[in-house]
C-alpha cells in the first residue's frame, strides 16, 4: 500500500517483524510498516481484545508493540506510530503480542 | 540547559511564534514529539524523502513558507521525538519552569523562563457499538499516514463525521491511489448551505472554499457518494472491521425510523470535531473554559496569550480550534506578548504595527473558524450515537451503561474526576483524552449542570505513561 | 433553617463512615463538604492495612509504654471490622487481607526488624519472621536484597476508590443527607445548638444549618475547621505522593513494606501495581490552604520508585502512569485526635492517625460517643483533651 507515483524514498534498510526479516524505509514509522505488511491487528490488550492504531499521532496508545533496538536489548513497549524503524529492530506485533507486560523474569 | 523560551509542539502555533522570538535574540527550543516541524496540518514526510508535490494548494502556502523559515533558522534550537511528560514551576520569583521530558534514550529536565504551550488539539472520539474494532480510526489519523508516510493504511474507506476535512482526507485517499466507498455526513446538507447566509466570509476567504469546492469536485468525479444525514450506528466485523452500519438522522440529529444501511470497509474514520490538548497546561493549575463546539476544555488567556499562570503562554488549538492560520497568528501574538514580558511594555513600542496587523488578522479568520464550527459541530450527535453496550473509555472497558448506573447509584458524585475515581474511566494508557469529552456531556446531561461545572479530568504527571527505567536512570544533579 | 441530629464536616472515609453508623442508628445525618465524596485524602492514599508498629512507635519508648495498652484492642477491633466489612457494606471494595510484609534489606534493618518483632509478639500481635529466602518462597519476585521479612497475616489492602462511596451509599440509603458541595464558614454554638453556616460551591449562597452536634471529619483542614469553632487543634497538612504503574500480571499476593526505606507496594485486582509509602510532595503556601494542588517532587519519585525497583525488580519494566498527591494530617504526637472537645460540648472530631486502616474503627468508636455520650474505653488515649492546654482562652 506505500503510494510508489511521485515519491522517492532512500535506500530501504531491514527490520525483523515477527521473526521475518522486512525491507523498510528510513523515516517510516513501525507502523506504516506493519500496516503495510498487512497487519490489521497490532497487539491484544489486557482484555484481550484486538487492537489496532486509531490516531497515528502519538495520544491513543493502541499501537503498542514490541521493539528491541537490537538482538540482545530488552524489548520496550513503544508506539508504533512514533518510533521511527532503526537498522536490526527486532518487532513483535500482532494478536499473539500481549502488551501486558511480563513480569517476574528479573530479581 | 537553559532558555529563555521552551515551546512545546511544532505545529504552526509554535514554529511561528519561534521565529518572532529567535530575531529578538531570545534563546528557544522547540518540543515536538513528532520526527519533524510542521504539526498535524503539516505533518511533513520523512527526512530525506522527496514527494512531489507535497500540499501544493494555495491554501497551505504561509503555512509551509512559515515551516521553512523555521527550518533554516539555525537559531532556533529542536528536539523531536521527544515528550514533555510533565512541567513545573521553579520557586522564586521569575516566571521559570522545569520541563521534564522524556525520549528513545531516556528523561531530562530542561529550565525556562517562559513557556509556550502549542501542544494542538487531537481528532474527537465517538462511542459507538465496535468502535474498538482494529480498522476503526480517526480520519486524522488516516491522513497522516497519506501525506506523510505516503501509505494507504487500508483497502476501502469509509469516513463518517459532521468536520468538512473528511472531504479532503477522502481526496486525499483517492489521489494516492486508495478506495473510498463512501462519506457520511450526520448533519443535513442545510447546515451546510447556511454557508451562503454569509457571503462576505465565503468572499473573504475564497480561496478556502473553492480549494474545498476542488475537493468536493474530486471525490464526486471519483464516484464516490457524499452523504448528508447519517452517521455510523455500529462497526461490524469477526476480528477486524469488515462492515459499517449506517443509520439516518433527522435535522435535529436524532436517528429516524428508516432501515439502516451496510457498507463494507477495512477502514472507517471518524471526523467529527477535535479536542484541544489542553493536559500539560491543566497539569501547571492554568483555568479553562469548556466549550463543545471549540474543543472541551480550552486554556483561557490574556490580550498576550499569557493563561492564568504567570509567564505560561499559550497558542494555537488549545485555545480554542480555530485552524492553522490562527494558530499561526495567536503564536506571533505569544511571541510579542513574551518579549514584552521579557522587555518591558516600553521597550516594545516598535513592534505596535506588527501586533496590530496580526492582531487584525487575528479577527479575520475567527470570522472563518466561526463559520466552520456552526457548519461542522456534531452538537448532540456523539450523544445520539451511545448505546449502552457502547464503550466509552477504551482503556479500562467502561461502558456508557457502567457510567449511567454509576451516576445512578452515586447521587453524590458530579464532577468528571470524582467519576474516574469510581470507574476508572479516564485511568488508562491514553490519560483519559479519548474519554474526557463524552464522559463529561453525560455527566452534565444526567446532572443537569453545566459542563464548566463538572469539569476535566485532573491532569496528572506524567502526561503520558513513561517508562519507570527511565525515571530511574535519569540524574537530576547533573541536568 | 434546615435542621439535623448532627452535621458531617467532611465526606471523606471518616465523615462517610460516621454517617453510616449514625444514620443506620435512626439519627438525622447530614454531611457536607466542600468537594466531592472521597475527594480528600481517602480517595488518594495508598489503602495500605497495616497493623504491624509504625516505625516512629519502636523508635519512641516512651510513646510506645503509653500506647501498647490500647494499642492491641483497637488494632483487634480494626481487623474484625475490616473482615466483615465487605458483607455489611454489600460490595466489592477491593479488600485483600492476605498479608502484609515488611522487609529488611540491610543487618541494621533487620536489628529493627527483630526489635519489632520482640515487641509485638509481646504484646500478642500475629507476626511471624521470615527469613530472605523463605520471604521470597512467600512471595515470588522480590529481590535477592531482601534479607528478612516480618509476615503480619491479617494485613492488606482495600481500593480507596471504592470505599468510602460504599459508605457513603449506604448511609444515604440509611437517611443520611449528602448536601451540595458546599464550604463552612462558620461555626457556633447558641442555646446549646449549633449553628453551621456554609457556602455553596457553585453559586455562593450561603445557609445556615441547625444541629445538635458537629463533627470535625475534615481531614488534613480539621484544624481550620476547629478555628471556625473558635477551637485550636495541633494538626498539620503534609502533602504526599502515590503512584500507579500500567496494569501487569498478577505477582504481587501480599501489602510489601519496608522497615527502613519508605514504600509501599500492593497491587490492585485490575493488575495496576501501587507505589507509595509517604514521599512527601510541595504544599502550596501560596494558595489557600487545601485550595492548591501540591505539586509532585520528581526527585522524591524517583526515591520511591528506586525504593520499589530494588525490593520488586519487575517494577523497572513497567510503565508509570500516574503520579498524584494527596494531603493528610498529623498531630504533634502522630496520634490521631477522637472525641469530644470539652470547651465545645457537641463538637467532635476525628482526624490525624492511619486514617484509612483505622477511619471505619474511629468512626465507628466516634458514633458510638456520640450515640451514648460516653467516651468507649478505647478512644481515651485519642482524646482532644491532651490539647486543652491550647484552648484555654477558647471554646464556646
Ligand atoms: C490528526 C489531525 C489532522 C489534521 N489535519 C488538518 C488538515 O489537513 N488541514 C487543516 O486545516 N487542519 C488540520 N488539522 C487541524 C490542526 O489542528 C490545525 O490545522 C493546526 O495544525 C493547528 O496548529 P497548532 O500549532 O495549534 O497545533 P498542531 O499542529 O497540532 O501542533 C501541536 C504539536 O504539539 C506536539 N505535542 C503535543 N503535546 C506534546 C507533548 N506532550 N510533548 C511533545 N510534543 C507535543 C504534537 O506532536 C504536535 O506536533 C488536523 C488536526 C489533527 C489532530
Ligand atoms: C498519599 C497518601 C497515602 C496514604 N496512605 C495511607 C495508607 O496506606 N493507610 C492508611 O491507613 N492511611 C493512609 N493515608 C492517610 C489516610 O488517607 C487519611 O488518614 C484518611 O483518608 C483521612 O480521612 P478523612 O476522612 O479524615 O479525610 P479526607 O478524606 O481528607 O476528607 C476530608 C474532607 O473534608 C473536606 N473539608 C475540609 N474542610 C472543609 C470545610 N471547611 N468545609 C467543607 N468541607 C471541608 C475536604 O474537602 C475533604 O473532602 C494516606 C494519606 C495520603 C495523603
Ligand atoms: S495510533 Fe494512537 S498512539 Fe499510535
Amino acid at each position: 500500500m506505500r503510494v510508489e507515483k511521485g515519491i522517492n524514498r532512500p535506500q530501504p534498510i531491514s527490520i525483523t517483524v515477527n521473526g521475518v526479516s522486512q525491507q523498510v524505509y528510513p523515516g517510516e514509522t513501525l507502523a506504516t510498516v506493519l500496516f503495510s505488511a498487512g497487519l490489521q491487528c497490532f497487539n491484544q490488550n489486557r482484555f484481550e481484545q484486538r487492537r489496532a492504531p486509531l490516531c497515528n499521532m502519538g495520544t491513543c496508545f493502541e499501537c503498542l508493540v514490541s521493539v528491541k533496538r537490537s538482538d540482545n536489548d530488552r524489548p520496550q513497549r513503544l508506539r508504533a506510530c512514533m518510533t521511527d524503524v532503526e537498522e536490526g529492530m527486532v518487532v513483535e506485533a500482532g494478536e499473539g503480542f500481549s502488551i501486558t507486560p511480563p513480569l517476574g523474569d528479573r530479581s | 540547559m537553559n532558555y529563555d523560551v521552551v515551546i512545546v509542539g511544532a505545529g504552526p502555533a509554535g514554529i511561528a511564534a519561534a521565529n518572532i522570538l529567535v530575531e529578538q535574540s531570545l534563546s528557544v527550543l522547540l518540543i515536538d514529539e513528532q520526527a519533524r516541524a510542521g504539526g498535524q496540518i503539516f505533518r511533513q514526510p520523512p527526512k530525506g524523502w522527496t514527494v512531489k508535490n507535497w500540499l501544493s494548494s494555495k491554501i497551505y502556502r504561509d503555512g509551509i513558507n512559515e515551516l521553512r523559515k523555521a527550518e533554516a533558522n539555525s537559531l532556533i534550537r529542536w528536539r523531536f521525538r521527544t515528550t514533555v511528560a510533565g512541567i513545573s514551576r521553579v520557586a522564586g520569583a521569575e516566571p521559570a519552569f522545569r520541563v521534564f521530558a522524556e525520549d528513545a534514550n531516556g528523561v531530562c529536565e530542561i529550565e525556562s523562563r517562559f513557556l509556550l504551550l502549542a501542544t494542538g488539539c487531537h481528532d474527537m472520539s465517538v462511542s459507538f457499538p465496535g468502535a474498538t474494532l482494529p480498522g476503526v480510526m480517526m480520519a486524522g489519523g488516516i491522513q497522516a499516514f497519506v501525506k506523510s508516510q505516503q501509505i494507504v493504511p487500508g483497502e476501502c474507506f469509509v469516513l463518517v463525521g459532521t468536520h468538512p476535512l473528511q472531504i479532503i482526507v477522502a481526496d486525499q485517499i483517492l489521489k494516492a491511489g486508495g478506495k473510498v466507498a463512501g462519506v457520511y455526513f450526520g448533519q443535513p446538507l442545510s447546515r451546510f448551505l447556511r454557508a451562503f447566509k454569509a457571503p462576505a466570509t465565503l468572499f473573504r476567504f475564497s480561496g478556502k472554499f473553492l480549494f474545498f469546492l476542488g475537493c468536493i469536485c474530486r471525490v464526486l468525479l471519483a464516484g464516490v457518494g457524499i452523504h448528508f444525514g447519517r452517521t455510523v450506528r455500529r462497526a461490524l466485523g469477526k476480528e477486524a472491521l469488515e462492515q459499517v452500519e449506517l443509520m439516518r438522522l433527522d435535522s435535529q440529529g436524532q436517528p429516524t425510523a428508516s432501515a439502516t444501511q451496510a457498507v463494507a470497509a477495512d477502514r472507517l474514520g471518524l471526523c467529527f470535531s477535535f479536542i484541544a490538548s489542553s493536559e500539560l497546561a491543566r497539569q501547571l493549575g492554568a483555568t479553562v473554559r469548556w466549550s463543545a463546539p471549540e474543543g472541551g476544555f480550552l486554556v483561557e488567556h490574556d490580550q498576550w496569550m499569557q493563561s492564568s499562570v504567570p509567564g505560561l503562554f499559550v497558542a494555537g488549538e488549545i485555545t480554542a480550534v480555530a485552524g492553522a492560520d490562527a494558530a499561526m497568528e495567536e503564536g506571533r501574538l505569544a511571541a510579542f506578548g513574551i518579549i514584552r514580558k521579557k522587555m518591558g511594555a516600553q521597550q516594545c513600542t516598535e513592534f505596535t504595527t506588527q501586533i496590530d496587523a496580526v492582531t487584525r488578522r487575528l479577527q479575520k479568520h475567527e470570522q472563518f473558524s466561526t463559520l466552520l464550527r456552526a457548519l461542522s459541530d456534531p452538537e448532540d450527535i456523539p450523544k445520539t450515537l451511545l448505546k449502552d453496550e457502547a464503550i466509552v473509555c477504551k482503556c479500562e472497558q467502561v461502558s456508557v451503561g457502567d457510567i449511567h448506573s454509576m451516576l445512578t447509584d452515586n447521587q453524590f458524585v458530579s464532577t468528571a474526576s470524582s467519576l474516574k475515581l469510581l470507574t476508572r474511566a479516564g485511568m488508562g494508557l491514553c490519560q483519559g483524552r479519548y474519554c474526557q469529552h463524552i464522559l463529561v456531556r453525560l455527566i452534565a446531561e444526567q446532572r443537569n449542570i453545566p459542563e464548566q461545572q463538572v469539569g476535566p479530568y485532573t491532569a496528572q504527571f506524567p502526561s503520558k505513561p513513561l517508562a519507570v527505567a527511565k525515571i530511574l536512570e535519569w540524574s537530576p544533579e547533573s541536568q | 433553617m434546615p435542621r439535623y441530629d448532627v452535621v458531617i464536616v467532611g465526606a471523606g472515609v471518616i465523615g462517610c463512615a460516621c454517617a453510616y453508623y449514625l444514620a443506620r442508628a435512626g439519627v438525622r445525618v447530614a454531611v457536607l463538604d466542600r468537594n466531592q465524596v472521597n475527594s480528600g485524602a481517602s480517595g488518594r492514599n495508598a489503602g495500605s492495612l497495616h497493623f504491624q508498629l509504625e516505625y516512629r512507635l519502636i523508635q519512641n519508648q516512651d510513646l510506645l509504654d503509653r500506647q501498647l495498652p490500647f494499642l492491641l484492642p483497637l488494632t483487634l477491633a480494626g481487623i474484625e471490622q475490616w473482615r466483615s466489612l465487605p458483607e455489611e457494606l454489600g460490595v466489592d471494595i477491593g479488600l485483600k487481607m492476605t498479608g502484609g510484609l515488611m522487609v529488611a534489606e540491610t543487618p541494621k534493618q533487620i536489628a529493627l526488624l527483630r526489635k519489632k518483632s520482640e515487641i509485638e509478639t509481646r504484646c500478642g500481635l500475629n507476626v511471624e519472621w521470615l527469613s530472605g529466602d523463605e520471604a521470597r518462597q512467600l512471595q515470588p519476585g522480590l529481590s535477592q536484597s531482601v534479607q528478612a521479612a516480618l509476615f503480619c497475616p491479617d494485613e492488606g489492602h482495600c481500593n480507596p476508590r471504592l470505599l468510602t462511596p460504599a459508605y457513603a451509599r449506604q448511609a444515604e440509603a440509611a437517611g443520611a443527607k449528602f448536601l451540595e458541595p458546599c464550604e463552612v464558614v462558620d461555626l457556633a454554638r447558641t442555646g446549646g445548638k449549633w449553628l453551621v453556616r456554609c457556602r455553596l460551591v457553585n453559586g455562593g449562597a450561603e445557609e445556615t444549618i441547625q444541629a445538635e452536634s458537629v463533627v470535625n471529619a475534615s481531614g488534613a483542614w480539621a484544624s481550620e475547621l476547629a478555628l471556625k469553632a473558635n477551637l485550636h487543634l495541633p494538626l498539620f497538612p503534609v502533602a504526599l505522593m502515590m503512584s500507579v504503574t500500567e496494569a501487569a500480571p498478577k505477582v504481587l499476593k501480599y501489602l510489601v513494606q519496608h522497615v527502613g526505606r519508605k514504600l509501599s507496594l500492593k497491587q490492585v485486582s485490575d493488575g495496576n501495581i501501587l507505589v507509595g509509602g509517604g514521599w512527601s510532595a510541595k504544599l502550596q503556601t501560596s494558595a489557600k490552604q487545601g485550595a492548591g494542588k501540591p505539586e509532585i517532587r520528581l526527585d522524591n519519585l524517583q526515591k520511591n520508585l528506586a525504593a520499589a525497583c530494588d525490593v520488586l525488580p519487575a517494577v523497572r519494566d513497567l510503565n508509570l502512569i500516574r503520579t498524584w498527591t494527596g494531603i493528610t494530617g498529623i498531630t504533634l504526637d502522630h496520634l490521631p485526635v477522637i472525641g469530644q472537645f470539652a470547651e465545645a460540648p457537641g463538637f467532635y472530631v476525628a482526624a490525624g492517625g492511619s486514617g484509612f486502616t483505622y477511619g471505619p474503627t474511629y468512626a465507628k468508636l466516634l458514633s458510638e460517643y456520640i450515640l451514648t455520650n460516653r467516651q468507649p474505653e478505647l478512644l481515651k488515649p485519642y482524646s482532644p483533651d491532651r490539647f486543652s492546654d491550647l484552648n484555654m482562652f477558647m471554646g464556646q
